[in-house]
């Protein structure tokens, strides 16, 4: 299984050539798409997947650039977004069409009954993995678990008003997706996933 | 539902998704009912021209398919009757 790998990659991005490297980007979309939000370096690494010394040094980079802004409160450093920066609309309007993806469908899926796990696969999934292509059309969501069909209907709509693109989400029970016998799951189980929501995450 | 306005959609690439958004835009209260075409029209297309990385109906999708519909035809008749009753 290629999860915990994709998860954490730091390589240069596929998904646009206006941000640094993927890890940058996973920083940005945790502190940009809600800059009322104060985040630790420590909470910004968990939600992200970076190693806590990576995430310390992006963190530290866009603070240099004024893109971040941080504050001490006791022994915790708490970062946001500068929304005062010359370029933040434009910035946080990359952000969250290429890196918005993560935070946006895990927030929303987070709320659903029924859902076990929860992945990003396709087209998005393998930009994000560092594979390069034309920009992702779609998102297609793989949901493991038994939701109701018309809370993923309203995630799906939701997700596509704030990202603006469409996304797709399709369910399988934990039964059939850990057996994989079908053609198409085992396709998608072949390429890259990027974690949502992880069983860890459910079970715990 | 289009005919009794006087409307059709143009055959070809994309007539299904402007149907079903002219629909959604037509009647917003009912966008809870008008958007399961939407998602079977998506599953149909996927089933249809088949791709393994796309995912293709299940039966517990048809089994779902079939109940949207018969809500979606009902609000179809519904609505026929009263842009009709209107006219008169």
């Amino acid at each position: 299984m290629n999860l915990l790998s994709c998860f954490v990659k730091t390589g240069p991005s596929a998904l646009t050539p206006f941000l640094r490297s993927d890890a940058q980007g996973a920083v940005l979309a945790e502190t940009m798409l809600d800059p009322t939000v104060e985040l630790s370096i420590s909470e910004i690494a968990r939600r992200t997947g970076l190693l806590p010394a990576i995430a310390h040094r992006e963190v530290t980079r866009l603070i240099k650039a004024d893109v971040l802004r941080d504050r001490r409160e006791g022994n915790n450093r708490l970062v946001r977004a500068n929304t005062d920066h010359p370029l933040w609309s434009v910035m946080s309007q990359i952000v969250t069409e290429t890196y918005g993806p993560v935070p946006v469908l895990r927030d929303l899926l987070n709320g659903v009954v029924g859902v076990r796990e929860a992945f990003v696969y396709g087209s998005w999934a393998a930009r994000r993995a560092g594979r390069p292509g034309p920009p992702p059309r779609d998102l297609d969501v793989m949901v493991v678990g038994n939701p109701s069909r018309t809370d993923l209907l309203d995630v799906a709509e939701a997700a596509r008003e704030r990202l603006h693109i469409e996304v797709n989400i399709h369910t399988t029970t934990p039964a059939t997706w850990a057996a994989k016998d079908d053609p198409f799951l085992a396709t998608v189980a072949s390429r890259p996933l990027i974690v949502l929501i992880s069983q860890e995450a459910t079970d715990g | 539902m289009l005919a009794v306005q006087g409307l059709r959609t143009k055959g070809g690439d994309g007539g299904h998704r402007v149907l079903g958004e002219l629909m959604q835009a037509q009647l917003p209260d009912y966008k809870q009912v008008l958007r399961e075409f939407d998602w079977m029209r998506q599953k149909r297309n996927d089933t249809e021209y088949y791709d393994p990385g796309r995912p293709t109906a299940t039966t517990h999708d048809v089994a779902d398919g079939i109940l949207a519909a018969g809500r979606i035809v009902d609000l179809g008749w519904t609505f026929v009757e009263f842009v009709t009753a209107t006219r008169r």
